[in-house]
């Protein structure tokens, strides 16, 4: 992506040895991160790809933003495989619109469910999801701010 | 961080250490590979009163309760054994350890189980059964559910700390789950 950064390729040592080539993401609990936002990207996506293909009318509004947070789960998803200071960026931007998202949609449905025909992935907090969505951004943003500090103290 | 030597003795140590959770998995695949047999135990008798009742209240074809039955047989198998498969791996990050063997076998053991679901349900569709919320949703999820183990089989041969068992349960999890809407998109 935009990143424009460092080293030749990550290195394949878990997070205590950090020699910033490009600062891995993905070691330890980042791995699991990476598992759960795999899966919201599958499920985001495969579900609005099929909502929308089969009968967008119904709910426009909700199809659209679990497009959308489909979409914002893949770039997630994909900052933390690449790894580096970018990357690591990114994905905080990313993961606190996504938080953001979750937080306002999930308002947005309590408060004026008209608006929703059908549900989203956002919908009451994620309630349909066992809460994930709203978990997910926050373990994602204190992991991704953990690593910085991990990586500027050697 | 293991190297070979400590690995081979983990795995001898894990092998003993689980052996009722390993055989919990092997049973499984056992009896749902037999279940044609009504193999053992409650749980299959309770199977059975289960899925036959809906079965014969949604359609009256003759051959759907046997068919139906297998499919809901295969999906409370697989959902079973993906909670074993979980609660496995769990506790080996519990105990700070990384998948080994055993372990990977665990997961092909569910893996197949999720692929012969996936084969029982497109031979379901090829006679013409219509899942009850659309057939593309069923297709959809049974791809995803055998997609699932390996998956986290795979990031978990990556990630060689506890966090790799970690991900391995949370795909079992996940798997569950799968399994518990495939039920209801089937329409159980």
């Amino acid at each position: 992506m935009t990143a424009t950064q460092d080293g030749p390729q990550t290195q394949g040592t878990p997070g205590e040895s950090p020699k910033p080539a490009r600062t891995r993401l993905i070691g330890g609990p980042g791995m699991l991160l990476v598992w759960f936002y795999g899966v919201m990207v599958v499920g985001a996506v495969s579900r609005s790809v099929y909502q929308i293909a089969t009968d967008f009318d119904r709910a426009p509004l909700a199809y659209t933003l679990s497009a959308i947070a489909g979409v914002v789960y893949g770039f997630i998803t994909y900052s933390l495989v690449r790894g580096g200071e970018g990357a690591r960026r990114a994905a905080l931007v990313c993961c606190a619109a996504e938080l953001a998202g979750v937080l306002i949609v999930g308002t947005w449905t309590m408060v004026e469910p008209s608006a929703f025909p059908d549900s989203t992935v956002w919908s009451d907090y994620g309630m349909g999801y066992v809460f994930i969505p709203v978990l997910l951004p926050l373990t994602a943003l204190y992991w991704l701010r953990r690593s910085r500090t991990a990586a500027v103290t050697p | 961080m293991t190297d070979s030597r400590g690995h081979s003795v983990d795995t001898l140590r894990t092998c003993d250490d689980t052996a009722d959770g390993r055989c919990g998995l092997g049973c499984c695949g056992v009896r749902a590979g037999a279940s044609r047999g009504a193999a053992r135990g409650p749980a299959v008798a309770d199977a059975t009163s289960g899925a036959a009742a809906p079965g014969a209240a949604t359609a009256g074809g003759g051959g759907r309760n046997k068919v139906a039955f297998m499919l809901d047989a295969l999906t409370l198998a697989t959902g079973v054994a993906a909670l074993l498969l979980a609660a496995w791996c769990g506790w080996a990050a519990y105990r700070d350890q990384p998948t080994k063997d055993w372990h990977f076998i665990g997961m092909a053991v569910v893996s197949v189980l999720a692929l012969v679901q996936l084969v029982v349900g497109i031979v379901q569709l090829a006679r013409g059964e219509k899942p009850e919320q659309g057939t593309a949703i069923f297709v959809a999820y049974l791809l995803g559910a055998f997609a699932c183990v390996p998956a986290a089989g795979f990031m978990s041969l990556a990630e060689r700390t506890r966090w790799g068992s970690v991900t391995v349960a949370a795909g079992g999890v996940v798997l569950a789950v799968l399994e518990v809407r495939l039920y209801d998109i089937w329409g159980g």
